[in-house]
């Protein structure tokens, strides 16, 4: 490839104009709700009696948790052999605006674990939180932990205070006032997460140099382009959840602090008694270590894992898959241990 | 010339690092800066009166249209959702409620049911499902009429 050609064909991948078939795992719906959907992805081999809903933020897509084969939390967790299940909220639209956490935690995700444990013929089910997904799972487990028969936080923030970036501006109120954004907008618009981008603006020009250099390797433009195409695709986020997060989350980290009220009901994260896995990313800007382990104070039965990646490389990167999925599936398969077959595979994955 | 080619390239490749190291921390000391933060909260508060000057005006010509905003419509939608979560209630509570009917033994006494019934279903054997209570009530209350 001459130089010339090479230029064209960085900037064309650059600016976005090719992309990849991402989350192409087959899976059925089982559940819709107007925009929400949960999934129910293609097992062949079940030996786990015990399946799993992954929950994921309101901020992007769940497509994440399903990148491509190889980079992809469903297919490792199906390969180990459990029923996987994912809640999909769907792009909101104006009408969506009034959703408050009481509607996410009290209504939508009980509906889905209902529906979850309906398809599966099971009374409990495992959750999987990720990033805001799993602060509304803590919510709703500690809320209504009947359902609940373990859970994984990946890369999910409790204690919202850190000295990173995020946090500095996340937590001061005379920032911005969420509540203009919900009167304003209705829904918070999805360049108002642009400011994740904005955090990491000084690795931008690595990034488009690491590019250049490997646009000959078609493994690396694969996982290149899928991870860019996953990212530029924000979506809204209901205004009223939205204030209501950044307010009592961010501003007065109300959900450590057993101050943070849903429908008149106070969550206290202590009530969450089920086996819980805390997965944190080392060099996670976003969700860094101390605000998410932190909730071993509240849980003391909790593990933690906190695996050498960032928020995103806890899911998708090719260390996370090789080490930290199979172990996450040996902790889920120690809880619930069904048939020799789970038990006898989950100390084969420890050794 | 393969030298020079390659001293070209190794300059080249010197002067990229340099730039790009130079735009990092000159990239990250910015945005780390107050003057940043202050300076991008301005500008998105403005931006937020600028949309909310927009929406209001909106609402208020269709308002003067009899026509319902979209705020309107948005908060039948929270209320809708609001019912349906209440029919969920519901739901559970009624599984819960026939859950615990069925782990009920059977011969335990039935509050309400008639004064006819009450003896024979007392005799039955703890097995029995509820159910079957009525088919004895139905003869007991045959043989009344019998005996009338």
């Amino acid at each position: 490839m001459n130089k010339l050609n090479r230029a064209l064909r960085w900037a064309s991948l650059a600016s976005g104009q090719e992309t990849v078939p991402i989350a192409t795992t087959p899976r059925t719906a089982i559940y819709e709700r107007d925009r929400m959907v949960v999934y129910h992805y293609k097992q062949d081999r079940p030996t786990q009696k015990i399946p799993i809903l992954l929950i994921y933020s309101l901020i992007n897509r769940p497509s994440v948790l399903d990148l491509r084969p190889g980079r992809s939390v469903v297919q490792s967790l199906l390969e180990q052999g459990f029923e996987v299940y994912l809640l999909d909220w769907g792009v909101p639209t104006a009408l969506d605006q009034f959703y408050d956490l009481d509607v996410y935690v009290n209504f939508l995700i009980r509906a889905a674990v209902r529906e979850v444990c309906l398809h599966s013929e099971q009374p409990k089910i495992s959750l999987l939180g990720y990033c805001m997904g799993g602060s509304l799972t803590a919510m709703y487990a500690a809320l209504h932990p009947e359902r609940v028969a373990s859970i994984i936080f990946l890369g999910a923030p409790f204690y919202f205070r850190s000295n990173q970036l995020l946090y500095q501006w996340g937590t001061d109120p005379n920032m911005f006032d969420p509540q203009k954004v919900h009167e304003a907008f209705g829904n918070a618009p999805p360049w108002a997460f642009e400011g994740f981008s904005i955090l990491q603006m000084d690795t931008k020009p690595a990034k488009y140099a690491g590019l250049y250099k490997n646009l000959d390797d078609p493994a690396f433009l694969e996982s290149y382009l899928a991870m860019e195409q996953w990212v530029s695709d924000n979506i809204p986020m209901p205004g009223a959840v939205y204030a209501e997060f950044i307010k009592s989350c961010f501003h007065e980290n109300k959900l450590f602090v057993d101050q943070l009220k849903i429908a008149g009901k106070t969550v206290r994260l202590q009530n969450i008694k089920c086996p819980v896995l805390i997965l944190a990313g080392e060099k996670d800007h976003l969700v860094p270590p101390e605000t998410t382990c932190k909730l071993v104070e509240k849980c003391p039965q909790a593990e933690t894992i906190v695996f050498p990646s960032g928020h995103i490389g806890l899911s998708v990167s090719g260390g996370a898959q090789k080490k930290l999925w199979p172990m996450v599936g040996s902790w889920l398969a120690l809880q619930h241990p069904c048939n020799e077959a789970a038990v006898v595979s989950s100390q084969t994955n420890e050794e | 010339m393969k030298t020079e080619e390659n001293t070209f390239e190794n300059l080249a490749d010197q002067w990229r690092q340099m730039w790009m190291d130079n735009w990092s921390s000159v990239t990250r000391s910015t945005v780390d800066s107050e003057t940043f933060k202050n300076a991008n909260s301005a500008a998105f508060n403005w931006t937020l009166a600028g949309q909310k000057m927009m929406r209001e005006s909106l609402g208020q010509s269709l308002e003067a249209l009899d026509l319902p905003r979209r705020s309107d419509l948005a908060r039948l939608s929270k209320q809708i959702a609001a019912l349906e979560s209440r029919v969920l209630d519901l739901q559970e509570e009624l599984a819960a409620t026939r859950a615990e009917v069925r782990s009920q033994p059977a011969a335990a006494p039935a509050p309400k049911a008639p004064a006819a019934e009450k003896p024979q279903a007392a005799a039955r054997p703890k097995a029995q499902p509820p159910v079957k209570k009525t088919i004895p009530a139905k003869k007991a209350a045959n043989q009344k009429g019998k005996s009338k």
